[in-house]
């Protein structure tokens, strides 16, 4: 397929005025899927350049973060604070489809709020994500990553019942919500093709997080239980291996009865104490230690790929440095390799859909590397 | 021509054939159908979307009883099809002919065995877009292995990352890689369309939805690549920040965060506490004295909230601009006074379980808004106005077909 072609949003252009990672990363799912996204910088470059990485001063990591949360984007450095960028930036808006901003916007880039910046360009979908929503008692609550993952009854089921609730590694809180921020903009974009206008789309990280919940809270309504953290044991759990970890979930009779043929326990298929799942829960951690002591002495490639070709669904629970050369990643070209561009070599996820070929990722931007001609091209078309 | 959905919103006019079962794929599709598009759910009584079987096995209660089919099919029309058939290929071409998209979640070889490959669907319907999202992919060498959500959170390098300090990986509890799949299916669905109303022709979208959770931990794994090692699992602490936490309050497992990010919040912390003299002790007057010191400073913020509850822990400390919240527990989430004004829950009446808040828009449109206005459809409820009013059917046609089982309201044992 043409790189047109795979290039499936190549007529949208967006102006992306974000301080946190949601806002950002809403505009790089834009960006990988081919839109022409503009990420306006201080003049002294974003401050994600130098602290996106979890420990203060620590440059290198927030470099090669910043690399991940921004390709595909260009750059112009702008002085929102000099009369001149102002009128810059206006004009970029309004040559824009779109505009992504969050709750940091205002402070970053010297803009007036969302309501205004709307009624300036009413052609303009405008993005406002921020952790609460625009409207309500929380509205201007402060969150950070634990906040979410309490307020939306995510972190109550994760961990084990005899400790505290535990916060999810990764930054979902903020990639999550900024994803379906993404899809919010398509849909605006959308409407504005018969209507010829712009709206406001406003995005809570709490909404969008909370939609992970209807097992919880849905089931509390329907049952009044209020369901808590198991800690995972089996039959959804994860044991330790020879070489490092092995994900069991088992959740079919018919997986059941192979899995144990599979590890040699015809025993407890003969046993009723086993003999169906609700009986199984009675013996949760029991049979995790058993599954644990059984690939104790095993690497993980000796299990999961028969047991895969068993129809059992064992897996991998992969380190981070792992993930990168999963065999299903390199068949597929997941993760890419991109040069930075001050030459640093980055192997970094790719988009995780494809039509026949994988969408190649492009490099993130030099502070204000597109600046000039972004200018140059704006004053073509006003004619001056 | 009556319709038993009023659609609003900004997607009002697309229509989508959806095959997909369990979330993954059902989470996408109500994204469109929140938000306008006219969503055609197709099940068939010899295979039922799997939520309505788990929820009887587990829980010995009938096929219309499950919480998560019922959060996550709102506002879409459902109806019965044997694939299998003949007559089924029939009705199903006609809707293709008529729809802007199909989702389907299917592990790869499914489509091809039901004769339903995208040769045949764009033969159908050349303008066609597909969007498939199985497990891992419809290519390489593990396309076909088998797993739910927790497998693929298991793939996905999420666990490693989550974890009580020193010990093992965790997952979530949240069987996340569904919704997470959900939301990038939505996403690349509207970018598939939006190109083939540019530029016309059909297009065929694979997604991964193990790709679609690790896509979403791009910041662990580049750290991992600038320090030669991965963050370490620390439970709920920060790398730098303290008090930053997970904290006990008064009732049997409840619990509150705090996530104190400067001095000045420490300084409110301690006023609220009622602990002046802490906020001028030099063990904690910054960031990293604070966390040189944190199992101190943890012991007398949880000397405090033991004593409260955890709602006040979080209004207390909110009010003096000190970020906190309460660990909500399921009930605590269907009662947030904030979502409720927001009108994020909607409350809806469904036939055989009654009314109960459902899970709402996750973004606010400020000229179009979506609406929830239907409950999830009960087993082919939709069958006699989709085959009548849009495929054109009439009484004795339709008669024959529920003769034949290809449609039908009742699973076939």
């Amino acid at each position: 397929m043409a790189l047109e072609e795979a290039q499936l949003l190549h007529d949208l252009a967006f102006v992306e005025l974000t301080g946190n990672v949601a806002g950002a990363f809403c505009a790089k799912a834009l960006a990988d899927t081919g839109a022409r996204v503009i990420k306006v910088e201080p003049p002294r470059g974003h401050p994600q350049r130098s602290d996106s990485a979890p420990e203060p001063g620590d440059t290198e990591t927030s470099r090669s973060i910043f690399e991940w949360l921004n390709t595909g984007k260009e750059s112009v450095a702008i002085d929102t604070r000099h009369p001149d960028g102002v009128a810059l930036l206006g004009r970029l808006l309004e040559n824009a489809d779109g505009a992504i901003v969050d709750e940091r916007t205002q402070e970053l880039y010297a803009l007036p709020d969302v309501a205004t910046l709307a009624e300036q360009h009413p052609h303009l979908v405008v993005a406002a994500l921020s952790p609460f929503g625009a409207t309500g008692p929380h509205a201007d609550w402060l969150s950070d990553d634990i906040i979410q993952y309490a307020m939306t009854c995510w972190m109550h089921m994760t961990g084990t019942p005899d400790r505290e609730p535990l916060a999810s590694g990764g930054d979902l809180a903020n990639t999550i919500p900024g994803l379906a921020a993404a899809s919010g903009v398509l849909m605006a974009i959308h409407e504005r093709k018969s209507s010829g206008k712009g709206q406001v789309v406003d995005i809570a990280q709490q909404d969008v997080l909370a939609l992970f919940q209807p097992y919880t809270s849905l089931s509390y309504s329907y049952t009044g239980m209020e369901r808590a953290r198991t800690g995972m044991p089996f039959p959804m759990t994860i044991v330790p291996a020879a070489d490092g970890y092995l994900g069991i979930n088992v959740l079919t009779q018919v997986q059941w009865e192979t899995l144990c043929a599979f590890a040699g326990m015809v025993d407890l298929l003969e046993d009723p104490e086993y003999a169906d799942p609700l009986a199984r829960a009675a013996h949760a951690q029991e049979l995790t230690d058993r599954f644990a002591a059984w690939a104790a002495d095993k690497t993980r490639a000796e299990i999961v790929e028969e047991a895969q070709g068993w129809r059992i669904p064992l897996g991998y629970v992969p380190t981070p440095d792992e993930t990168r050369n999963l065999k299903q990643h390199e068949a597929r070209d997941f993760f890419q390799t991109v040069r930075s561009s001050d030459g640093a070599e980055l192997m970094m996820p790719g988009v995780p859909f494809r039509i026949d070929e994988p969408i190649r990722v492009r490099r993130a931007p030099a502070v204000n590397e597109q600046g000039d001609a972004i200018a140059r091209d704006l004053d073509e078309r006003h004619g001056s | 021509m009556t319709t038993p959905l009023t659609k609003q919103g900004p997607l009002k006019g697309t229509t989508i054939v959806d095959l997909s079962m369990w979330w993954s794929g059902p989470l996408a599709t109500k994204f469109f159908a929140m938000m306008g598009a006219d969503v055609i759910k197709v099940e068939s009584i010899q295979r039922v979307d799997g939520w309505r079987l788990a929820v009887r096995l587990m829980a010995d209660a009938g096929i219309e009883a499950s919480n998560v089919f019922n959060g996550v099919n709102v506002n879409k029309l459902g109806i019965t099809l044997d694939l299998s058939s003949e007559e089924g290929h029939r009705i199903l071409r006609d809707l293709v002919e008529r729809a802007d998209a199909l989702v389907e979640n299917y592990s790869p070889r499914v489509m091809d065995n039901l004769g339903l490959g995208d040769d045949v669907l764009f033969r159908w319907n050349p303008e066609l877009v597909i969007l498939s999202m199985p497990a891992f992919g419809l290519t390489g060498p593990w396309r076909d292995f088998v797993g739910f959500a927790p497998t693929i959170e298991q793939f996905s390098g999420l666990p490693e990352l989550t974890g009580y300090e020193g010990g093992p990986p965790v997952l979530s509890g949240n069987s996340i890689a569904d919704p997470s799949a959900g939301i990038t299916g939505a996403f690349a669905l509207l970018a598939g369309l939006h190109a083939q109303d540019r530029d016309g022709g059909g297009r065929h979208i694979d997604l991964s939805q193990l790709e679609s959770l690790t896509a979403l931990l791009g910041k662990p794994l580049m750290e991992q690549q600038a320090k030669g090692q991965p963050p370490p699992r620390r439970g709920n602490r920060h790398a730098w920040k303290a008090p930053y936490g997970c904290y006990p309050c008064a009732e049997d497992d409840t619990w509150a965060v705090i996530a104190v990010s400067n001095d000045a919040q420490w300084q409110a912390l301690c006023e609220v506490m009622g602990e002046n003299a802490l906020a001028g002790d030099e063990r904690f007057r910054t960031a990293a004295s604070r966390k040189g010191h944190q199992d101190e400073v943890d012991e007398m913020v949880s000397r405090w909230t033991r004593e409260r509850n955890r709602h006040e822990v979080a209004e207390a400390l909110q009010a003096r601009e000190v970020p906190a919240a309460a660990v909500y527990r399921p009930s605590d989430l269907l009662a947030d006074q904030h979502l409720r004004e927001r009108d994020y829950f909607v409350e809806l009446d469904r036939a055989e379980v009654g009314r109960h808040p459902h899970h709402g828009l996750p973004f606010q449109f400020s000229r179009t808004p979506g609406a929830i206005t239907r409950a999830a459809p009960t087993l082919g409820q939709d069958n006699r106005h989709v085959l009548q009013d849009i495929v054109g059917l009439s009484d004795a046609e339709i008669e024959a077909l529920e003769a034949k089982q290809v449609i039908g309201t009742q699973p076939v044992e």
